[in-house]
């Protein structure tokens, strides 16, 4: 625990945690059930509807009979995960924000990487610690936090990871602007969004979906996929057709926060260069030129739109 | 040093130039006295033939999944 207390503040006055959960700055007592260290203090009404959202449906959750193996495989089997594990050096310390059940973090958790694990929610940070005991992993930590107020120090981190979490925040710019400073000067961040224009596709399927009671959900291939498997079907089902709060943005307003947070845009996933493939995420990108990043985000109707647009830019600290 | 310029960008340009020239041909066979406007259609047909080449760049794959990875 003590590799990961240094990265660990108080969310109230960012004193520094003893090991038994004090503020040695405002004497905040904190504490850790289930080995999950309870960092959250009271939020925003609209942050507070999101986290009861997720407690009845944890996501991604788990498919039954999962182990650490079936994990890799399935991880290594997506371009994008493996993509991300190789451009992560081995002795990172990793932040994922919005980690869910916790997937993305176990998967990254291998050589000498520390890996921080943060939700809001805690049903879903009890299956990311039961698997974590199941695959004894013991470098990575699950931790209950607000993003908006994140028991996290600031600058500590050398990749900060987060993956369909920002357009679920109230405000998507402001709650950039708090995980930006997470990363230390020259780390990374990994920020997907829903892409405004390749969502287009999915928010037909969810005005079909709804005007027929969610009896008809055409062409969304993560649903038939899970069809066998009711749990994860319906954390699906819950996440992309009934959250109560969803923004979208282009690849031009993502870029904004960039240059408002003094973050350095390195590229888009799928790029925003037409034609372009790249085998390394962290490389900056060729060019970055608007219209083109228009013409791309054109083609992520098609490309994106089945899995319901979400796209990914990585940036680097200054 | 020199700006890498994306392959979009670099085809515009590349159609830009190309225009130009296109039109400077269309316009010197017009004037010409060698009869030879019958010219004139081909340059436009291989003008569009150009448009229609960039235009298919712009088709992407299919992307592997991004958020329903596990």
């Amino acid at each position: 625990m003590n590799n990961f207390l240094e990265h660990l503040i108080c969310p109230a006055c960012a004193g520094a945690l003893t090991a038994e959960w004090l503020c040695t700055a405002c004497g905040a007592r904190y504490d850790a059930p289930g080995g999950i260290p309870n960092l959250r203090i009271a939020s925003d009404a609209r942050v507070d509807v999101v986290r009861r959202f997720y407690e009845h449906a944890p996501f991604p959750g788990y498919a039954e009979c999962d182990s650490l193996s079936s994990l890799r495989a399935r991880a290594e089997r997506n371009r994008f995960a493996r993509l991300l594990d190789q451009a992560i050096p081995g002795n990172a310390r990793i932040l994922e924000i919005g980690c869910g059940t916790g997937q993305m973090s176990l998967y990254l958790a291998r050589a000498d990487r520390l890996v921080i694990g943060a939700d809001l929610t805690r049903t879903s940070l009890e299956l990311a610690v039961a698997a974590a005991h199941r695959f004894k992993l013991d470098r990575v930590l699950f931790l209950e936090t607000d993003l908006h107020r994140p028991g996290l120090r600031a600058g500590s981190f050398d990749v900060v990871y987060s993956s369909g979490v920002l357009h679920h925040t109230p405000n998507p710019r402001a709650a950039f602007a708090r995980i930006a400073q997470l990363a230390r000067p020259g780390g990374m961040i990994v920020l997907g969004v829903y892409n405004a224009i390749a969502r287009i596709p999915h928010r037909l399927r969810r005005m079909i979906a709804r005007w027929s009671d969610y009896r008809l959900i055409p062409f969304d291939p993560v649903l038939r996929s899970r069809k066998n498997e009711p749990a994860r079907r319906e954390a699906w089902l819950r996440d992309q057709y009934r959250h109560p709060e969803e923004h979208r943005h282009t690849l031009g307003e993502v870029q904004q926060w960039f240059v408002e947070n003094d973050v350095e845009f390195v590229r888009a996933y799928p790029s925003a260069l037409i034609g372009e493939d790249t085998a390394n995420l962290f490389a900056f990108a060729a060019d970055n030129w608007l219209l083109e990043g228009w013409l791309a985000q054109l083609g992520w109707i098609h490309a994106l739109g089945h899995e319901g647009g979400l796209f990914v830019t990585v940036g680097q600290r200054r | 040093m020199l700006k890498k310029r994306g392959k979009i960008q670099r085809g515009v340009i590349v159609f830009g130039s190309t225009f130009g020239s296109i039109a400077e041909l269309a316009r010197g066979q017009w004037r010409s006295d060698s009869h030879r406007r019958w010219l004139v259609p081909l340059a436009i047909f291989l003008c569009l033939t150009g448009l229609l080449l960039i235009v298919a760049t712009t088709v992407e794959a299919l992307a592997p999944f991004i958020y329903a990875i596990f």
